[in-house]
């Protein structure tokens, strides 16, 4: 049986916080996602509206279709399939503000995880299209040089 | 934490990619200036070529804090890093794009006030 007399002892050996184990979220992991989530949103938004108007466009090429023929339908396609990857980027990023706002929130791994797959998301699909427009860049550039050699010889 | 430096280190590869695509950009930009004719075409020049300099030196300092914490001891203070390029990243696109549209809107409004004097 223990002393009643003894002086009363408490356990002051630190207790691991939340958010402190060697599993979890620190913080200032969520302090430095924090500024980013917020422009993240605002270029979500940015984007949602360029959406809008890109498949505005391709709306009103629809109308001109008759108009100019197989042109229209090219441009509708062109502004078509750009309105639709400006609005997907935009929603990888609003979902990325999303996850890191609730991150912020609940310093939850399960949102640094959600986050962290919507940025993985958005940095492919940007991988790709930056890596079509190089090559469409440089197949524009070689037949451009082709012409101009073409114009030079019939000189 | 291993499975979120697993998913980060997926998305490291594609993060290289843009960030050497940006360098390439910027390049670019670089070695138009030796077309440019006056000082105001080399500014320009100049300030579009940090437009890509910046976020592709973010996405490859991303790539290489990510990488640390594939292979070093001090996970947690890689995984800060990267959380920090990422950040900085999306900050300085975003402050990019809102300059950008604050520049838009000067230009429409200067435009609109030139047709009216110009009638």
């Amino acid at each position: 049986m223990s002393n009643i007399y003894e002086a009363p002892q408490a356990d002051l050996t630190p207790k691991k916080q939340p958010g402190q184990g060697e599993n979890e979220v620190t913080q200032t992991m969520i302090d430095n996602l924090e500024v980013g989530a917020k422009w993240a949103k605002f270029l979500a938004i940015l984007g949602y509206i360029a959406a809008g108007l890109t498949i505005a466009g391709a709306l009103m090429g629809l109308m001109s279709v008759f108009a100019i023929g197989i042109a229209g339908i090219f441009l509708v396609v062109i502004y078509g399939i750009s309105g639709y990857i400006t609005y997907r980027i935009s929603y990888f990023i609003h979902q990325y503000s999303k996850s890191v706002q609730a991150l912020i929130e609940y310093g939850d791994m399960g949102d640094m995880i959600d986050a962290q797959q919507y940025f993985n998301r958005y940095i492919k699909w940007l991988g790709i299209i930056l890596l079509i427009g190089v090559v469409v860049a440089a197949v524009f550039f070689i037949l451009g040089l082709a012409g101009v050699a073409f114009i030079g010889s019939q000189l | 934490m291993d499975y979120l430096v697993t998913l980060m280190g997926d998305g490291r590869k594609w993060a290289k990619i843009v960030g050497i695509l940006f360098i390439i950009m910027f390049l670019l930009q670089l070695l138009s200036l030796f077309f440019s004719t006056d000082m105001s075409e080399v500014f320009i020049t100049i300030i579009s070529s940090l437009l890509y300099l910046v976020p592709g030196v973010m996405l490859l300092k991303y790539n290489k804090a990510v990488e640390k914490a594939e292979n070093g001891q001090d996970m947690a203070a890689d995984i800060e890093d990267a959380c920090l390029a990422q950040a900085k990243y999306f900050q300085f696109v975003g402050i990019a794009a809102a300059v950008g549209i604050v520049i838009m809107i000067i230009a429409i409004v200067a435009m609109v006030a030139l047709g009216v004097n110009l009638r």
